[in-house]
């Protein structure tokens, strides 16, 4: 049965098409989530939330976008309004920069040095620092990062979960990689040869 | 080719976003430039890195997600699904009855001090004053009687700035003389109020609104808003004590920056009665009515969905009984009406009542659980 068919099942409040779907996308769901809250417990919440939200619209989907688009526009904009209410309840300003200050950080002189992964080990530590980098991201530039590299959406399918243009998810996306690299490197985890190409 | 442009096409090039003419431009420039054949090796390990972000979800999600399935809804119109933004709505309502706060100084916003005449600020200067820009986060000056304007337009019902004077009994009696004629509180009994008020660290926000909860001795502390007050007695005094001696507070925005607003408003959905129906075309009505104004907008028409869906784009406010509240603006809530009435979609649609105004620039949609 295709996805289009356990779609069509599901709008008619067939369960058990719905639960295919579930397993389908729950995984891609909760990452996205997980890699916004940073929050296992939350992004739970939230990934409950974006299925029921599923469900309940369901009918109400005419497969114009692909449902896996579909649902991660519901989860993010379900991760984007728990993270504001949170900074709001919490009033204090929270670990991530703001874009602004990343792009004052921007590094324009790029070095020439070539980052080299020696080993399987270097790679999951690299892996590892990308993941707490991702973190220190503003919201702005993770939500882009974490649609692009973990949810493989294109830039026409991240215009369309965020609702902005593509030309903006472009050059936030290029900016989010430069603040993560920025990271990257203020945490000592990019590790260079002296070797210029 | 700059090396800034190069990298906003190298990090295109790892999404696979590169049309043949760009990939064409960036093999050139990266033939040249061996800083950005560098950055273009780091960032490829770093997007290689982020393939590990997948993540498995606990084991018991899928059966906590299948076992509470709520109620499926069903297709109201052709429009694609937007989840439902209830948590937007409150946002949206703290900053309808932040707006509304700030049109407590519509006087001083919209009267030219030489001429005196009465102009209307615009939706947008409201909007402004709702961002923290305008009046709430400036010194504010004493009221005199000379800014008050004689009348009120009906669109700004509640809006007029509260006589002192006509506010206690109004309140105690939970009713109040729409025809009576205003009287602003004394220069010099302002002035001491407001004097007194600077000195307190607490409290910084409105200080002709203390000034009428000093003539009630009623005091105006910062505990008002902390839920300490009785408002047994008087409870509607008690929420729009609250409002007013809302301390503001800085709180981090969307895009950074930090903006300054007035906590303790929530007080009005929570504590004030219905609108008093006599009340609602008054003229200098004073400030108890304009609290409930916040409380409950008035709208150009309510549509009641039998057999509801979700709408698009639209904040929506779910309520404790299960029914989903959407705010239209007019134009599209009466593009919706024509919609449904062509269709087969049970509906109801009302055109009067004291929360009905054909003026009104918002359309409320009840989608009935």
């Amino acid at each position: 049965m295709t996805e289009a068919d356990l779609i069509a099942k599901a709008q008619q409040g067939d369960e058990d098409a719905f639960a295919q779907l579930l397993d389908a996308h729950q995984g891609k769901v909760y990452g996205l989530t997980l890699r916004l809250t940073g929050s296992p417990e939350d992004a739970m919440e939230l990934t409950q939330e974006t299925f029921f939200n599923a469900w309940r619209g369901l009918p109400s989907f005419h497969q114009d976008s692909k449902f896996s688009t579909w649902l991660y526009r519901l989860a993010t904009n379900a991760t984007i309004d728990f993270l504001r209410k949170e900074k709001r309840r919490r009033s204090v300003a929270v670990s991530s920069l703001s874009v602004e200050d990343e792009e004052e950080q921007r590094v324009l002189d790029i070095p020439d040095h070539r980052f080299t992964p020696q080993s399987e080990a270097e790679r999951r530590e690299l892996q590892e620092a990308v993941h707490r980098g991702l973190s220190k991201l503003s919201d702005e530039h993770r939500e882009v990062l974490v649609l692009r590299e973990l949810n493989g959406l294109s830039y026409g399918e991240i215009a369309e979960v965020l609702s902005i243009e593509e030309g903006t998810v472009k050059s936030r996306i290029s900016r989010a990689r430069l603040a993560l690299r920025k990271i990257l490197l203020e945490d000592g985890n990019f590790s260079y040869s002296a070797a210029s190409i | 080719m700059t090396c800034e442009t190069a990298i906003e096409l190298i990090s295109a090039k790892l999404d696979g976003e590169l049309t043949a003419d760009q990939a064409a431009q960036l093999d050139r420039h990266l033939a040249q430039c061996s800083a950005c054949r560098a950055l273009l090796e780091e960032l490829t390990a770093i997007h290689t890195a982020c393939e590990g972000l997948d993540a498995t979800p606990p084991s018991a999600l899928r059966e906590q997600i299948l076992q509470n399935l709520p109620a499926q809804e069903t297709a109201l119109q052709k429009g694609k699904v937007i989840p439902i933004h209830w948590r937007r709505w409150t946002a949206m309502a703290a900053s309808f009855a932040l707006v509304a706060l700030a049109a407590w100084h519509l006087p001083r916003l919209a009267v030219s001090p030489s001429t005196g005449d009465t102009t209307l600020p615009s939706q947008t200067e409201y909007r402004d004053s709702d961002n923290g820009k305008t009046s709430l986060d400036e010194e504010l000056p004493v009221p005199t009687t000379a800014n008050i304007p004689e009348t009120s337009p009906a669109n700004l019902v509640g809006l007029t700035p509260s006589p002192a004077a006509l506010l206690p009994d109004a309140v105690k009696n939970d009713i109040v003389d729409v025809n009576a004629a205003p009287t602003s509180p004394s220069l010099d009994s302002v002035k001491s109020t407001q004097k007194a008020t600077e000195e307190s660290s607490t409290v910084t926000y409105d200080t002709d609104a203390i000034s009428v909860a000093d003539e009630m001795d009623m005091g105006a502390e910062a505990s008002a808003y902390q839920g300490q007050e009785n408002s047994d007695s008087l409870p509607l005094m008690a929420s729009a004590r609250m409002a007013f001696s809302a301390p503001k507070q800085a709180v981090p925005t969307e895009d950074g920056s930090e903006e300054t607003r007035a906590f303790g408003i929530v007080a009005f959905d929570e504590e004030v009665p219905e609108p008093h129906p006599e009340l609602a075309d008054g003229e200098n009505v004073p400030a108890a009515l304009f609290v409930q104004e916040s409380a409950s907008p008035v709208y150009c028409g309510i549509l009641t969905l039998k057999d509801g869906g979700l709408l698009n784009d639209y904040p929506a406010q779910l309520q404790d009984n299960g029914e989903i509240w959407y705010e239209l603006p007019s134009a599209a809530f009466f593009a919706l009406s024509e919609e449904l009435k062509s269709s087969e979609v049970d509906f109801t649609l009302r055109m009067t009542g004291t929360d009905v105004s054909s003026s009104a620039q918002h359309g409320l949609v009840v989608v009935l659980p």
